[in-house]
Protein backbone atom coordinates (compact mmCIF):
# COMPACT_ATOMS: atom_id res chain seq x y z
CA UNK A 1 0.00 0.00 0.00
CA UNK A 2 1.73 3.28 -0.92
CA UNK A 3 1.44 6.02 0.85
CA UNK A 4 -0.78 9.31 0.27
CA UNK A 5 1.33 12.34 -1.26
CA UNK A 6 -0.28 15.50 -0.14
CA UNK A 7 1.14 18.26 -2.38
CA UNK A 8 0.28 21.92 -1.59
CA UNK A 9 0.70 24.10 -4.18
CA UNK A 10 1.80 27.57 -2.43
CA UNK A 11 1.03 30.06 -5.50
CA UNK A 12 -2.40 28.64 -6.13
CA UNK A 13 -2.96 28.70 -2.03
CA UNK A 14 -1.69 32.50 -2.28
CA UNK A 15 -3.50 33.55 -5.53
CA UNK A 16 -7.06 32.66 -3.92
CA UNK A 17 -5.85 33.81 -0.49
CA UNK A 18 -5.27 37.21 -2.08
CA UNK A 19 -8.21 36.59 -4.42
CA UNK A 20 -10.17 36.42 -1.13
CA UNK A 21 -9.58 39.99 0.18
CA UNK A 22 -8.84 41.30 -3.88
CA UNK A 23 -12.36 40.78 -5.08
CA UNK A 24 -14.20 41.51 -8.27
CA UNK A 25 -16.13 44.72 -7.66
CA UNK A 26 -19.66 43.02 -9.89
CA UNK A 27 -19.91 40.06 -7.81
CA UNK A 28 -18.37 40.85 -4.38
CA UNK A 29 -19.19 42.98 -1.34
CA UNK A 30 -15.95 45.40 -1.59
CA UNK A 31 -17.08 47.53 -4.24
CA UNK A 32 -17.36 51.11 -4.23
CA UNK A 33 -20.52 51.08 -3.22
CA UNK A 34 -21.46 54.16 -1.35
CA UNK A 35 -24.68 53.43 0.92
CA UNK A 36 -25.80 57.28 0.15
CA UNK A 37 -25.47 57.96 -3.67
CA UNK A 38 -25.80 61.65 -3.38
CA UNK A 39 -22.94 62.38 -0.62
CA UNK A 40 -19.55 60.30 -0.11
CA UNK A 41 -17.46 62.30 2.02
CA UNK A 42 -15.51 59.24 4.04
CA UNK A 43 -13.69 56.73 1.43
CA UNK A 44 -11.60 53.83 2.66
CA UNK A 45 -9.08 52.56 -0.30
CA UNK A 46 -7.44 49.22 0.68
CA UNK A 47 -4.32 48.00 -1.62
CA UNK A 48 -3.35 44.75 -2.42
CA UNK A 49 -2.51 42.17 0.78
CA UNK A 50 1.18 41.32 0.79
CA UNK A 51 1.12 37.33 -0.76
CA UNK A 52 0.84 35.00 2.50
CA UNK A 53 3.86 33.21 3.04
CA UNK A 54 3.73 30.56 5.25
CA UNK A 55 4.24 31.70 8.63
CA UNK A 56 1.33 34.41 8.01
CA UNK A 57 -1.74 33.00 5.97
CA UNK A 58 -3.53 35.76 6.67
CA UNK A 59 -2.06 39.27 5.74
CA UNK A 60 -3.30 42.69 7.63
CA UNK A 61 -4.85 44.92 5.27
CA UNK A 62 -3.66 48.41 4.87
CA UNK A 63 -5.48 50.88 3.80
CA UNK A 64 -5.99 55.14 3.38
CA UNK A 65 -8.65 57.52 4.14
CA UNK A 66 -10.22 60.48 2.57
CA UNK A 67 -12.32 62.41 4.59
CA UNK A 68 -14.12 65.74 3.85
CA UNK A 69 -14.42 67.45 6.78
CA UNK A 70 -16.77 70.17 5.87
CA UNK A 71 -19.37 67.66 3.97
CA UNK A 72 -18.88 66.09 6.80
CA UNK A 73 -19.91 68.99 9.16
CA UNK A 74 -23.03 69.47 6.89
CA UNK A 75 -24.20 66.13 5.92
CA UNK A 76 -22.70 63.85 8.77
CA UNK A 77 -20.42 61.35 7.89
CA UNK A 78 -21.23 59.31 4.78
CA UNK A 79 -18.83 56.40 4.72
CA UNK A 80 -18.38 53.73 2.12
CA UNK A 81 -17.18 49.87 3.22
CA UNK A 82 -13.60 49.18 2.28
CA UNK A 83 -12.96 49.43 -1.12
CA UNK A 84 -10.12 46.29 -1.97
CA UNK A 85 -8.04 47.30 -4.65
CA UNK A 86 -4.98 45.64 -6.71
CA UNK A 87 -2.67 49.08 -5.48
CA UNK A 88 0.27 48.39 -5.07
CA UNK A 89 0.83 51.79 -2.05
CA UNK A 90 -0.96 54.00 0.28
CA UNK A 91 -0.63 56.65 -1.58
CA UNK A 92 -1.85 55.31 -4.61
CA UNK A 93 -5.37 54.34 -2.09
CA UNK A 94 -5.26 57.84 -0.48
CA UNK A 95 -5.07 59.23 -4.05
CA UNK A 96 -8.15 57.05 -5.20
CA UNK A 97 -10.16 57.46 -2.06
CA UNK A 98 -9.48 61.29 -2.74
CA UNK A 99 -11.02 60.77 -6.06
CA UNK A 100 -14.18 58.52 -4.66
CA UNK A 101 -15.11 61.59 -2.35
CA UNK A 102 -18.27 63.75 -3.36
CA UNK A 103 -18.55 66.34 -0.76
CA UNK A 104 -22.14 67.93 -1.80
CA UNK A 105 -25.24 66.31 -4.29
CA UNK A 106 -24.60 66.73 -8.03
CA UNK A 107 -26.89 67.32 -11.00
CA UNK A 108 -26.71 66.90 -14.55
CA UNK A 109 -28.31 67.08 -17.48
CA UNK A 110 -29.02 63.70 -18.26
CA UNK A 111 -30.95 60.99 -21.06
CA UNK A 112 -31.36 63.95 -23.21
CA UNK A 113 -32.89 62.54 -26.36
CA UNK A 114 -32.32 63.72 -29.95
CA UNK A 115 -34.48 62.61 -32.98
CA UNK A 116 -32.49 62.27 -35.99
CA UNK A 117 -35.23 63.12 -38.30
CA UNK A 118 -35.52 66.95 -37.31
CA UNK A 119 -31.37 67.78 -38.10
CA UNK A 120 -29.02 68.97 -40.32
CA UNK A 121 -26.84 66.58 -42.21
CA UNK A 122 -23.91 68.30 -40.73
CA UNK A 123 -25.74 67.83 -37.26
CA UNK A 124 -27.01 63.79 -37.88
CA UNK A 125 -23.09 63.24 -38.87
CA UNK A 126 -22.24 64.72 -35.15
CA UNK A 127 -24.68 62.73 -33.31
CA UNK A 128 -23.33 59.70 -35.14
CA UNK A 129 -19.83 59.91 -34.23
CA UNK A 130 -20.23 60.43 -30.67
CA UNK A 131 -19.40 57.65 -28.32
CA UNK A 132 -18.83 56.35 -24.80
CA UNK A 133 -16.09 59.23 -23.42
CA UNK A 134 -16.92 61.77 -25.79
CA UNK A 135 -17.79 65.63 -24.46
CA UNK A 136 -20.72 67.62 -25.32
CA UNK A 137 -21.94 71.13 -24.14
CA UNK A 138 -25.78 71.04 -23.25
CA UNK A 139 -27.56 74.30 -23.22
CA UNK A 140 -30.79 74.82 -21.69
CA UNK A 141 -33.16 77.56 -21.72
CA UNK A 142 -35.67 78.04 -18.88
CA UNK A 143 -38.54 80.72 -18.58
CA UNK A 144 -38.81 81.02 -14.92
CA UNK A 145 -35.31 79.97 -13.88
CA UNK A 146 -32.27 82.20 -12.56
CA UNK A 147 -30.02 82.60 -14.69
CA UNK A 148 -32.22 82.00 -17.46
CA UNK A 149 -29.66 79.85 -19.59
CA UNK A 150 -27.52 77.24 -17.92
CA UNK A 151 -24.75 75.50 -20.35
CA UNK A 152 -23.15 72.51 -18.60
CA UNK A 153 -19.88 70.62 -20.08
CA UNK A 154 -20.51 66.54 -19.94
CA UNK A 155 -18.32 63.14 -20.98
CA UNK A 156 -20.95 60.33 -22.34
CA UNK A 157 -21.09 57.72 -20.47
CA UNK A 158 -23.62 55.75 -22.44
CA UNK A 159 -25.43 55.97 -26.07
CA UNK A 160 -28.72 54.21 -26.86
CA UNK A 161 -30.34 54.24 -30.42
CA UNK A 162 -34.08 53.15 -31.50
CA UNK A 163 -34.22 52.78 -35.14
CA UNK A 164 -37.68 52.22 -37.25
CA UNK A 165 -38.41 52.71 -40.78
CA UNK A 166 -39.51 56.03 -40.20
CA UNK A 167 -37.46 57.74 -37.53
CA UNK A 168 -33.87 57.42 -35.41
CA UNK A 169 -34.16 58.42 -31.65
CA UNK A 170 -30.65 58.80 -29.90
CA UNK A 171 -30.70 59.09 -25.94
CA UNK A 172 -27.61 60.26 -24.68
CA UNK A 173 -26.19 59.65 -21.29
CA UNK A 174 -24.00 62.48 -20.51
CA UNK A 175 -22.71 62.27 -16.52
CA UNK A 176 -20.47 65.38 -15.29
CA UNK A 177 -16.67 65.61 -16.58
CA UNK A 178 -13.63 66.53 -14.96
CA UNK A 179 -12.26 67.35 -18.56
CA UNK A 180 -10.55 70.56 -19.48
CA UNK A 181 -11.94 72.76 -21.96
CA UNK A 182 -9.80 75.59 -24.48
CA UNK A 183 -9.24 78.67 -22.22
CA UNK A 184 -10.91 81.42 -24.40
CA UNK A 185 -9.48 84.93 -23.67
CA UNK A 186 -11.71 87.61 -22.73
CA UNK A 187 -14.71 85.10 -21.61
CA UNK A 188 -12.99 82.75 -19.24
CA UNK A 189 -12.00 83.43 -16.11
CA UNK A 190 -8.57 82.87 -14.53
CA UNK A 191 -8.06 80.35 -12.01
CA UNK A 192 -11.00 77.69 -13.11
CA UNK A 193 -9.96 74.33 -13.08
CA UNK A 194 -12.21 73.26 -15.85
CA UNK A 195 -10.29 75.58 -18.64
CA UNK A 196 -6.27 75.16 -20.18
CA UNK A 197 -4.23 76.10 -22.72
CA UNK A 198 -4.25 73.16 -25.77
CA UNK B 1 -29.61 45.81 -49.55
CA UNK B 2 -29.39 49.06 -46.86
CA UNK B 3 -32.48 50.87 -46.73
CA UNK B 4 -32.99 54.69 -46.19
CA UNK B 5 -34.70 56.52 -44.07
CA UNK B 6 -36.04 59.77 -44.72
CA UNK B 7 -34.46 62.58 -43.19
CA UNK B 8 -31.96 60.09 -41.31
CA UNK B 9 -29.83 58.58 -43.10
CA UNK B 10 -28.97 54.88 -44.75
CA UNK B 11 -28.94 52.08 -42.71
CA UNK B 12 -27.47 48.76 -43.03
CA UNK B 13 -27.86 45.48 -40.89
CA UNK B 14 -25.99 43.20 -41.25
CA UNK B 15 -25.27 39.17 -39.94
CA UNK B 16 -22.77 37.01 -40.57
CA UNK B 17 -23.46 33.66 -41.95
CA UNK B 18 -19.19 32.85 -42.82
CA UNK B 19 -18.23 31.71 -39.45
CA UNK B 20 -20.22 29.78 -38.75
CA UNK B 21 -20.11 27.54 -41.96
CA UNK B 22 -16.37 27.52 -42.27
CA UNK B 23 -14.65 28.18 -39.09
CA UNK B 24 -12.07 25.54 -37.43
CA UNK B 25 -13.36 23.34 -34.75
CA UNK B 26 -10.18 21.64 -32.47
CA UNK B 27 -11.09 17.93 -32.56
CA UNK B 28 -13.39 17.94 -34.83
CA UNK B 29 -12.60 15.06 -37.49
CA UNK B 30 -14.22 17.59 -40.24
CA UNK B 31 -13.40 21.05 -39.65
CA UNK B 32 -10.73 20.50 -37.20
CA UNK B 33 -8.06 19.30 -39.98
CA UNK B 34 -4.64 21.69 -40.33
CA UNK B 35 -3.82 22.60 -43.70
CA UNK B 36 -7.66 22.65 -44.42
CA UNK B 37 -8.63 24.81 -47.30
CA UNK B 38 -12.33 24.79 -46.19
CA UNK B 39 -12.01 25.76 -42.65
CA UNK B 40 -10.56 28.90 -41.20
CA UNK B 41 -9.17 29.86 -37.31
CA UNK B 42 -12.34 31.93 -37.05
CA UNK B 43 -13.72 31.38 -39.76
CA UNK B 44 -13.95 33.86 -42.63
CA UNK B 45 -16.95 36.91 -42.77
CA UNK B 46 -19.59 36.35 -45.19
CA UNK B 47 -22.09 39.47 -44.28
CA UNK B 48 -25.74 38.94 -45.56
CA UNK B 49 -26.93 42.69 -45.47
CA UNK B 50 -30.46 41.72 -43.93
CA UNK B 51 -31.86 45.36 -43.24
CA UNK B 52 -34.74 45.05 -45.81
CA UNK B 53 -36.46 42.42 -43.37
CA UNK B 54 -35.77 44.21 -40.11
CA UNK B 55 -38.59 46.48 -38.44
CA UNK B 56 -36.73 47.77 -35.37
CA UNK B 57 -33.50 48.28 -34.29
CA UNK B 58 -32.63 48.96 -30.32
CA UNK B 59 -28.78 49.50 -29.07
CA UNK B 60 -27.71 50.40 -25.69
CA UNK B 61 -24.07 51.04 -24.73
CA UNK B 62 -22.56 52.06 -21.90
CA UNK B 63 -24.33 52.78 -18.53
CA UNK B 64 -26.74 55.58 -17.71
CA UNK B 65 -25.16 56.88 -14.61
CA UNK B 66 -21.05 56.14 -13.49
CA UNK B 67 -22.33 56.94 -9.64
CA UNK B 68 -24.77 53.76 -9.89
CA UNK B 69 -23.98 52.18 -12.57
CA UNK B 70 -20.69 50.06 -12.72
CA UNK B 71 -18.54 50.28 -16.22
CA UNK B 72 -18.16 46.75 -18.14
CA UNK B 73 -21.31 46.22 -19.19
CA UNK B 74 -21.81 44.45 -22.68
CA UNK B 75 -23.25 47.11 -25.20
CA UNK B 76 -26.75 45.11 -26.79
CA UNK B 77 -28.59 45.42 -29.63
CA UNK B 78 -32.09 43.79 -30.66
CA UNK B 79 -33.61 43.63 -33.66
CA UNK B 80 -36.86 42.39 -34.73
CA UNK B 81 -37.28 41.18 -38.23
CA UNK B 82 -40.56 40.45 -40.26
CA UNK B 83 -39.73 37.01 -42.03
CA UNK B 84 -42.40 37.21 -44.31
CA UNK B 85 -40.74 34.22 -46.81
CA UNK B 86 -39.06 32.40 -43.93
CA UNK B 87 -36.20 32.79 -44.72
CA UNK B 88 -34.61 33.52 -40.97
CA UNK B 89 -36.40 30.56 -40.03
CA UNK B 90 -35.05 27.98 -37.77
CA UNK B 91 -36.93 25.07 -39.10
CA UNK B 92 -36.77 26.23 -43.23
CA UNK B 93 -34.17 24.09 -45.13
CA UNK B 94 -34.86 26.02 -48.26
CA UNK B 95 -33.57 29.26 -46.62
CA UNK B 96 -31.16 30.71 -48.18
CA UNK B 97 -29.39 31.32 -44.94
CA UNK B 98 -29.78 27.21 -44.32
CA UNK B 99 -26.12 25.56 -43.35
CA UNK B 100 -26.21 22.46 -44.98
CA UNK B 101 -23.67 20.97 -43.33
CA UNK B 102 -24.52 21.57 -40.41
CA UNK B 103 -28.23 21.21 -40.91
CA UNK B 104 -29.06 24.06 -39.38
CA UNK B 105 -29.80 28.02 -39.72
CA UNK B 106 -26.71 29.53 -40.49
CA UNK B 107 -27.64 32.60 -38.19
CA UNK B 108 -26.87 31.28 -34.61
CA UNK B 109 -25.01 31.64 -31.09
CA UNK B 110 -21.75 33.77 -31.61
CA UNK B 111 -22.39 34.43 -35.17
CA UNK B 112 -21.63 38.67 -35.92
CA UNK B 113 -24.24 41.47 -36.38
CA UNK B 114 -22.88 45.14 -37.26
CA UNK B 115 -25.24 47.92 -37.29
CA UNK B 116 -23.85 51.10 -39.44
CA UNK B 117 -25.46 54.35 -40.55
CA UNK B 118 -23.77 56.07 -43.54
CA UNK B 119 -20.90 53.91 -42.94
CA UNK B 120 -20.56 54.39 -39.29
CA UNK B 121 -20.62 51.65 -36.72
CA UNK B 122 -23.49 51.86 -34.11
CA UNK B 123 -22.67 48.33 -33.15
CA UNK B 124 -20.27 45.56 -33.87
CA UNK B 125 -21.10 42.28 -31.77
CA UNK B 126 -22.60 38.49 -31.67
CA UNK B 127 -25.74 36.59 -31.57
CA UNK B 128 -26.41 36.07 -27.98
CA UNK B 129 -30.15 34.61 -28.44
CA UNK B 130 -32.39 33.72 -31.57
CA UNK B 131 -35.94 33.50 -31.15
CA UNK B 132 -38.79 32.73 -33.82
CA UNK B 133 -42.35 33.52 -32.74
CA UNK B 134 -45.46 32.39 -35.25
CA UNK B 135 -48.77 34.05 -35.04
CA UNK B 136 -51.16 32.08 -36.92
CA UNK B 137 -51.51 31.20 -39.37
CA UNK B 138 -48.54 31.73 -40.46
CA UNK B 139 -46.97 35.05 -39.67
CA UNK B 140 -43.27 34.82 -38.55
CA UNK B 141 -41.62 37.26 -36.01
CA UNK B 142 -37.80 36.80 -35.44
CA UNK B 143 -35.99 38.51 -32.57
CA UNK B 144 -32.16 38.75 -32.26
CA UNK B 145 -30.09 39.54 -29.33
CA UNK B 146 -27.20 40.17 -29.52
CA UNK B 147 -23.69 41.67 -27.30
CA UNK B 148 -20.55 42.95 -28.18
CA UNK B 149 -17.40 40.61 -27.90
CA UNK B 150 -17.44 41.89 -24.07
CA UNK B 151 -20.12 39.12 -23.61
CA UNK B 152 -17.03 36.57 -24.52
CA UNK B 153 -15.44 37.83 -21.55
CA UNK B 154 -17.77 36.85 -18.98
CA UNK B 155 -17.59 33.59 -20.04
CA UNK B 156 -13.66 32.99 -20.59
CA UNK B 157 -11.53 31.93 -17.44
CA UNK B 158 -8.35 33.88 -17.06
CA UNK B 159 -5.05 32.61 -16.74
CA UNK B 160 -3.98 31.91 -13.54
CA UNK B 161 -0.27 33.21 -12.97
CA UNK B 162 1.92 35.74 -11.02
CA UNK B 163 1.84 39.38 -11.31
CA UNK B 164 4.65 42.28 -11.13
CA UNK B 165 3.95 45.80 -10.39
CA UNK B 166 2.81 47.96 -13.74
CA UNK B 167 0.08 50.11 -14.86
CA UNK B 168 -3.45 49.29 -14.85
CA UNK B 169 -3.44 49.38 -18.23
CA UNK B 170 -0.45 47.21 -18.86
CA UNK B 171 -1.74 44.95 -16.78
CA UNK B 172 -5.48 44.57 -18.77
CA UNK B 173 -3.31 44.54 -21.88
CA UNK B 174 -1.58 41.51 -20.44
CA UNK B 175 -4.67 39.79 -19.16
CA UNK B 176 -6.34 40.43 -23.07
CA UNK B 177 -3.49 39.08 -24.71
CA UNK B 178 -3.57 35.81 -22.48
CA UNK B 179 -6.87 34.36 -23.92
CA UNK B 180 -6.62 35.97 -27.43
CA UNK B 181 -9.24 38.71 -26.70
CA UNK B 182 -9.69 41.59 -29.06
CA UNK B 183 -6.41 40.55 -30.54
CA UNK B 184 -6.42 42.10 -34.20
CA UNK B 185 -4.59 44.63 -35.03
CA UNK B 186 -5.65 47.73 -33.61
CA UNK B 187 -8.61 46.48 -31.62
CA UNK B 188 -7.48 47.75 -28.49
CA UNK B 189 -7.77 51.17 -27.40
CA UNK B 190 -5.69 51.82 -23.87
CA UNK B 191 -5.25 54.95 -22.26
CA UNK B 192 -2.56 54.99 -19.58
CA UNK B 193 -4.23 54.52 -16.50
CA UNK B 194 -3.26 56.02 -13.28
CA UNK B 195 -3.41 53.17 -10.83
CA UNK B 196 -0.50 51.47 -10.17
CA UNK B 197 -0.88 47.81 -9.34
CA UNK B 198 0.57 45.10 -6.83
CA UNK B 199 2.06 41.98 -7.15
CA UNK B 200 -1.07 40.08 -6.29
CA UNK B 201 -1.16 37.09 -8.25
CA UNK B 202 -4.20 35.93 -10.73
CA UNK B 203 -6.16 33.05 -9.69
CA UNK B 204 -8.00 31.13 -12.15
CA UNK B 205 -11.39 31.11 -10.06
CA UNK B 206 -12.93 34.52 -11.98
CA UNK B 207 -13.71 35.45 -15.28
CA UNK B 208 -11.51 37.56 -17.55
CA UNK B 209 -14.13 40.28 -17.55
CA UNK B 210 -14.21 40.06 -14.00
CA UNK B 211 -10.45 40.53 -13.73
CA UNK B 212 -10.66 42.76 -15.73
CA UNK B 213 -13.26 44.80 -13.64
CA UNK B 214 -10.66 44.29 -11.00
CA UNK B 215 -8.28 46.21 -12.15
CA UNK B 216 -10.97 48.82 -12.78
CA UNK B 217 -11.69 48.91 -9.45
CA UNK B 218 -8.31 50.06 -8.56
CA UNK B 219 -8.88 52.32 -12.14
CA UNK B 220 -12.41 53.82 -11.50
CA UNK B 221 -12.25 54.36 -15.32
CA UNK B 222 -14.11 52.81 -17.81
CA UNK B 223 -14.11 49.83 -19.92
CA UNK B 224 -16.19 49.48 -23.31
CA UNK B 225 -16.60 49.08 -26.97
CA UNK B 226 -17.15 50.93 -29.44
CA UNK B 227 -19.58 50.85 -32.38
CA UNK B 228 -16.79 49.30 -34.44
CA UNK B 229 -15.90 46.58 -32.18
CA UNK B 230 -12.69 47.84 -30.39
CA UNK B 231 -12.15 47.68 -26.70
CA UNK B 232 -11.93 50.80 -25.31
CA UNK B 233 -9.89 51.01 -21.81
CA UNK B 234 -10.02 54.88 -19.70
CA UNK B 235 -8.30 56.05 -17.09
CA UNK B 236 -10.21 57.67 -14.41
CA UNK B 237 -11.56 61.09 -15.27
CA UNK B 238 -8.41 63.57 -13.68
CA UNK B 239 -7.87 67.12 -15.77
CA UNK B 240 -7.73 65.45 -19.05
CA UNK B 241 -7.91 68.45 -22.41
CA UNK B 242 -10.45 67.21 -24.85
CA UNK B 243 -12.44 69.31 -27.25
CA UNK B 244 -16.15 69.37 -27.16
CA UNK B 245 -17.38 66.80 -29.79
CA UNK B 246 -21.03 68.11 -29.75
CA UNK B 247 -23.24 71.42 -28.79
CA UNK B 248 -26.96 70.67 -28.10
CA UNK B 249 -28.85 73.45 -27.15
CA UNK B 250 -32.62 74.33 -26.97
CA UNK B 251 -32.11 78.04 -27.90
CA UNK B 252 -31.09 77.70 -32.10
CA UNK B 253 -28.92 78.36 -34.44
CA UNK B 254 -25.99 75.97 -35.56
CA UNK B 255 -26.27 73.59 -32.00
CA UNK B 256 -28.25 70.58 -32.09
CA UNK B 257 -31.55 70.72 -31.29
CA UNK B 258 -33.32 68.36 -28.10
CA UNK B 259 -36.54 67.22 -27.33
CA UNK B 260 -36.31 65.91 -23.47
CA UNK B 261 -33.93 65.83 -21.12
CA UNK B 262 -33.69 65.10 -17.24
CA UNK B 263 -32.05 66.61 -14.51
CA UNK B 264 -30.74 64.01 -13.04
CA UNK B 265 -29.84 64.55 -9.27
CA UNK B 266 -27.51 61.97 -7.69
Amino acid sequence: MSDFVVTINEAELAAILADFYAASNDQRPNDFTPTNPSVVNTVNVAIAPPIPTAGNLQPTIEYAQAVVASSVAEFGVQETPLVVTLLETLDDAGDLAGYLTRPVPAFWFGNIQVVMNGLTNAQRTTISSLDIGSQISVTKSFPNSTPSTVTQVMALEGISHDITPDRHIVTLYPNPSRIITNFILNTDKLDDDAKGLG
Amino acid sequence: MAVSIPNCGTYTVEMDYGASTNAFVLDSAVAGLLDSTTYFLEGTTDWQDVTAYVKQVSINRGRQNRFRDPTGQPSTAVLQIEDLDYRFSLVNEGSPYWNTAKGRLGFELNSGVRISRNGTYLFTGIITQYDQRIENPSRSLVTVNCSDELFRLNNTKVAAGSAIPERSDVRINKVLSSVNAFNKPGQRVLEEGIANLGNAPIDASSSVMEYLMRVNNSEQGRIWVDGAGKFHFDKRLVGKFQAIDGYLSDTGGTAIPYTTFDIVSN
